[in-house]
């Protein structure tokens, strides 16, 4: 029986969740013409070494066909690299090799003599935050024959942060039990609420548009997801250029068209009208008072006055005191 | 012509130095008024690093410090090879520069009597380097001489204090300040009194208003900025207009430092020697050339901070002026030349109001030594000199 499939393929990236889809990718094709074929998974390294490689890529008795997956293949020595160019030259291949790759300084030269061969490659880079992640998770929408509206997705996102195993095992959950198709976003809402990753400046923004309890909730979301040592200035630098900005706002003179107040500030309409939303929240006085805690608060997040570095618990309560005292109360 | 000439109004410590170099003559056994280890205390601009450069100048020279001859004029320049001048350019001194200073200053001197090894800044050594250097302090080979400059004695560890022999230097007076300026650089004696009462007795500060238009300029703009306050976003403002001030006034202490050292590192690795071509000395400078560049940078931000600092002090001599003008008393004014706009606002604020405007001042100076963001330090600071009370009403 023809085995047609090449000897050798690299996947080349951190990636985890992009290196498991491949590999099932992998053995769903293989097994389509050799339904028994095994799979035998190797790390490279301590131990295991090109004597445990030639054990793993040699034939079976009975001439089974299987894929070895050779993790961490940055550690490849030479005489691994040796095998797997004998393997990558076979006609007809007992054994796929399937090389992963982290794909960084690391082990670079035996990355260079793999692709010296010209296997088929596939990249699993790791993954940037936002329009990358979005396409990911369509991918895997379409991985289970669905669809989803951007919206869907965005919520989604939202709500779980950036963890692609984390996305993908949402996306498989949601694609077994939601009925309509595409999902749509009130589906999504159905199962998945909240905001996962809270950036300084969504915090910023809830204190200097008075949404007290959405700025603690933030603060204490931070805290609780990002771990504790996250608050801290940036938190307060984030505040303070918001801060910047309403007072900016506040002090032109009353009456100034909007496209005025953006020229003279150096800020598009939009965060104008968002501004001038939030100047209107706050009596200068309040305001001014506002700084004069907010600059004590970046202080205290940098240890205080006398320089000790205050513990982590006593930075949040500071944190939460100026988000309830100053940003709470009248006008 | 002597070393001390140059001191301006330190006699008492000049006299215990003088005192130290005459006993000194002979470094295997010196007398009762020299020893091992001092630490030379002051305000800032008092002189302690030039005092303590002179001191290093008069244990070397064969004259006892006649201020004329190579000795002399090396040493004070910093380039006598028996004399380490430290000065902490960076944020920090840590221990590891410690371990490195002592290696150094243990070599027998080459040239001159004694191996003298100045910390121009001993505040700034965390406290890890201060532990090592601890031992080396308290017995050091025979030749060495420490001598360790600060602020106050508050600013050294005690256990730094009780191996160190103390000489503290006092504010020069507004007259010493003026004299020495119109001797030293030929400033014109008017001048001379306006640099040296604004300064109050920085001696730095006091050459650096009477030679630099734009130091005045600048200075002249952030004592107008109490008058200023009329709303929130004027003190916002005046806050970013201090905040370039004090960046303006750093950098043009800092490129002046820059380029000068630049050039000693080039001149160093052999630019313009005859028959090295300028790409060799180039490739062997640029290395040297980038770490210099990292401590110029943190010396940089330091110098910013350092400058808000001062231009918070030149408030705080502007309200003191107000107080003055409130209380009556017969004191002259530091800001004499701001007659106008002192007594506007000593007769339309009370005094207790003018008490808790320089407090604010004063705790945004803690605020500035505590690492706080500078623009957000100083507009919590202008927001408080406009209103003072904002505190307690609401």
């Amino acid at each position: 029986m023809a085995k047609t499939f090449p000897g050798l393929t690299l996947l080349v990236g951190p990636e985890d969740v992009l290196i498991d889809m491949a590999i099932a990718d992998i053995m769903a094709k293989v097994r389509q013409q050799h339904p028994g074929a095994l799979k035998t998974e190797i790390a490279i390294g301590g131990d295991v070494d090109s004597g445990a490689l030639a054990q793993a890529l040699a034939p079976t008795l009975f001439g089974d066909v299987g894929v070895v997956v050779i993790t961490a293949g940055e550690a490849l020595d030479d005489a691994g690299v040796q095998m797997l160019t004998l393997a990558a030259a076979e006609v007809d291949p007992v054994n796929m090799c399937v090389v992963v790759h982290a794909g960084a300084a690391k082990g670079k030269k035996a990355l260079t003599a793999l692709r010296a061969l010209s296997p088929p490659e596939i990249s699993c880079a790791a993954m940037r935050k936002g329009r990358d992640t979005m396409s990911f998770m369509g991918s895997v929408m379409r991985r289970h024959d669905r669809r989803a509206s951007t919206e869907a997705l965005q919520v989604l996102y939202d709500a779980i942060g950036h963890d692609p195993r984390a996305l993908a095992a949402a996306i498989s959950q949601l694609c077994a039990d939601v009925e309509v198709d595409p999902i749509n976003e009130d589906a999504v809402r159905q199962y998945f609420a909240g905001v996962a990753d809270v950036a300084g400046y969504q915090v910023a923004d809830a204190v200097w548009e008075r949404r007290v309890s959405d700025a603690l909730g933030d603060v204490r979301w931070l805290s609780a997801v990002s771990g504790k040592a996250s608050v801290g200035p940036a938190v307060t630098a984030a505040m303070a250029s918001g801060l910047r900005v309403v007072v900016g706002v506040q002090g032109m003179p009353q009456g100034m068209s909007n496209d005025a107040v953006a020229q003279q500030v150096g800020m598009p309409a939009w965060k104008v009208r968002t501004a001038q939303a939030q100047a209107r929240k706050w009596l200068p006085e309040r305001l001014a008072a506002a700084t004069v805690a907010l600059a004590g608060l970046d202080v205290a997040m940098k240890g205080g006055l006398r320089g000790k570095s205050a513990d982590p618990d006593q930075k949040a309560y500071a944190l939460e005191k100026f988000v309830i005292t100053t940003v709470g109360g009248g006008k | 012509m002597s070393v001390w000439d140059q001191i301006i109004g330190q006699p008492e410590a000049v006299h215990t130095f003088t005192r130290a170099v005459a006993a000194a003559t002979n470094p295997r056994d010196p007398g009762p008024a020299m020893t091992h280890a001092w630490l030379v205390t002051g305000p800032p601009g008092s002189g302690r690093s030039t005092l303590a450069a002179a001191f290093a100048a008069a244990l070397q020279c064969p004259a006892g410090g006649c201020g004329a001859c190579t000795v002399c004029r090396t040493t004070q320049g910093g380039g006598h090879p028996d004399v380490e001048i430290i000065r902490a350019d960076t944020l920090s001194y840590g221990a590891d520069d410690a371990r490195h200073l002592i290696s150094r200053s243990s070599v027998i001197p080459t040239s001159g009597r004694w191996q003298v090894v100045i910390i121009e800044d001993s505040d700034r050594f965390t406290s890890e380097a201060v532990n090592v250097l601890l031992k080396v302090l308290e017995e050091p080979p025979q030749h060495l001489v420490w001598v360790l400059c600060a602020p106050s004695q508050e600013d050294v560890l005690p256990t730094i204090r009780s191996r160190t022999r103390s000489v503290q230097l006092r504010t020069p007076t507004t007259s010493e300040v003026s004299q020495a300026l119109q001797d030293r650089y030929e400033i014109d004696p008017a001048m001379a009194a306006f640099a040296a009462r604004a300064s109050q007795g920085h001696i730095g500060r006091a050459r650096a208003l009477a030679t630099d238009e734009g130091a005045r300029i600048r200075r002249q703009e952030v004592l107008r900025s109490p008058a200023t306050l009329r709303d929130l976003a004027a003190c916002f403002v005046a806050a970013g207009d201090l905040l370039s001030a004090a960046t303006e006034d750093a950098q043009s202490i800092s490129t002046e430092l820059d380029a000068s050292e630049t050039a000693d590192i080039r001149q160093a690795y052999g630019e313009g020697a005859q028959g090295l071509p300028s790409s060799k000395t180039n490739r062997l400078a640029n290395s040297a050339l980038k770490a210099a560049e990292k401590t110029q940078k943190s010396r940089r931000t330091r110098l910013i901070r350092d400058q808000v600092d001062r231009a918070l002090v030149d408030l705080i001599a502007y309200y003191r002026d107000v107080l003055i003008l409130q209380t009556g008393a017969a004191i002259p004014l530091i800001n004499d030349e701001m007659r106008a706009q002192i007594q506007r606002e000593a007769s339309s604020a009370d005094l207790p109001d003018t008490i808790l405007r320089w407090e604010a001042i004063e705790s945004a100076r803690a605020m500035v030594a505590a690492n706080g963001a500078l623009p957000l330090v100083l507009e919590a600071l202008m927001v408080e000199l406009k209103d003072p009370r904002i505190n307690q009403r609401t």
